[in-house]
C-alpha cells in the first residue's frame, strides 16, 4: 500500500482500468469500418440516417460486453454523477460541432462553382484534409472528456490516413465513396485491430474469478 | 527523555476520526469518495487488501454508517457493491480538513 493517496490518481486509475479491455476501441472502430465499407460499396446521403441510428445500437451491445468481458475481472465502478454529466454533456457538444463542421466539409466536398466565396473553394479544395483535422480533432476532444489518453493515438493516426488518401487518391477534392469510405475503413480495422489487442492482454492480466 | 506534548497543544488530534484514519479503512473511503459506487472486486485489486481483510473493515464502516453495502446476485454470482452514505462523505470531508489543519 502507498504512504500517500492522491484522490485525482484514484479517479484515473479507475477510469484506466475501465477503459483497459479495448472493448471502447473495438465498437467505436466498428463504427468507422462499418460507415466506411457502407460508402464504398453503396454511398448514398441516405445512409447518414443509419450513421446515426448506428451508435445507440452500439452502446446497448458495449455495455453488455461490459458486463461480459470487464466486471467479472476488474470489478465493477460507477463514476460520480457529476463526471457522467460532464462526459455526456460534453460528448454531446463534441458530436453536434462535428456533425456540423462534417455536413459543411461534406457540401463544400460536392462540387462548388468557381464563383464561389474563397472559404468554400479552400474546403473544397482541402476537402480530405478538412475530414482529416475533424475526425483527430474528434478524437482529441474524446480524450480529454473521457480521461483516455490512448484515443489520442487514433487522432494522429486519422491524420496521417487522411493526409495519405489527398496525396495518393486519385480526387481528393471531391466527395465519392472512395474518398468518404476508404480513410474510414482503415482507421476502422486499425482501431479494431488495436482494441482486439487490448483485449488479449487484458483478459491474459485478468483471468474470470472462479 | 523528550518532552510530551500537553493536551492544550495537540487540539485537532483529538477531532481526527479515527475509524476513517486507518490506514486501510482510509483507502477505502478516499476510493468510495472519488467514485460513487464499486464493488468488492475492484475494491480488493485497487486497495490490495485480502477478502477477509477488506470485509473486516467494510463492517466496522458500514456499522458507523459510513458506507452502504447492497448484496446483490450478478449473473448468479453473488455482487457486493459499496458506496458512501452522506454521513460519510461528511466525514471524509471533515476528516480530510482535519488533516491540512494538523500539518502545517
Amino acid at each position: 500500500m502507498s504512504d500517500e493517496i492522491d484522490l485525482e490518481k484514484i479517479e484515473q486509475r479507475a477510469v484506466a482500468a475501465y477503459y483497459e479491455d479495448g472493448l471502447l476501441d473495438i465498437f467505436e472502430g466498428g463504427y468507422l469500418l462499418f460507415m466506411g465499407l457502407r460508402a464504398l460499396n453503396d454511398f448514398a446521403y441516405r445512409h447518414i440516417l443509419i450513421w446515426i441510428i448506428l451508435p445507440s445500437l452500439g452502446i446497448l451491445l458495449y455495455n453488455e460486453a461490459k458486463k461480459l468481458v470487464t466486471y467479472p475481472r476488474v470489478g465493477y465502478i460507477k463514476f460520480t454523477k457529476e463526471r457522467r454529466a460532464r462526459i455526456a454533456r460534453d460528448s454531446i457538444i463534441v458530436m453536434f460541432v462535428a456533425a456540423f463542421v462534417t455536413l459543411t466539409g461534406l457540401f463544400t466536398g460536392m462540387g462548388t462553382p468557381e464563383s464561389a466565396p474563397w472559404g468554400v473553394l479552400l474546403l473544397n479544395k482541402y476537402n480530405l484534409l478538412f475530414q482529416g483535422g475533424v475526425l483527430a480533432s474528434i478524437f482529441l476532444l474524446l480524450s480529454r472528456v473521457m480521461g483516455v489518453t490512448r484515443l489520442r493515438l487514433y487522432s494522429i493516426i486519422s491524420l496521417i490516413v487522411y493526409l495519405a488518401g489527398y496525396i495518393y487518391l486519385d480526387s481528393p477534392f471531391i466527395v465519392s465513396s472512395q474518398t468518404l469510405g476508404t480513410p474510414l475503413a482503415i482507421i476502422g480495422v486499425a482501431m479494431v485491430g488495436i482494441g482486439v489487442l487490448h483485449l488479449h492482454r487484458f483478459i491474459g492480466r485478468y483471468p474470470k474469478e472462479a | 527523555m523528550t518532552e510530551q506534548l500537553s493536551d492544550s497543544e495537540l487540539p485537532h488530534l483529538k477531532e481526527i476520526d479515527r475509524l476513517i484514519h486507518e490506514p486501510a479503512r482510509l483507502l477505502i473511503m478516499a476510493h468510495l469518495y472519488m467514485l460513487e459506487a464499486a464493488d468488492f472486486l475492484y475494491l480488493m485489486n485497487q486497495t490490495g487488501l485480502t477478502f477477509g481483510n477488506l470485509s473486516g473493515h467494510m463492517t466496522k464502516l458500514e456499522d458507523a454508517g459510513y458506507i452502504e453495502v447492497e448484496k446483490s446476485f450478478v449473473d448468479k454470482r453473488p455482487n457486493t457493491r459499496l458506496s458512501l452514505t452522506d454521513a460519510g462523505r461528511r466525514a471524509f470531508e471533515e476528516y480530510r480538513k482535519s488533516m491540512r489543519g494538523l500539518l502545517t
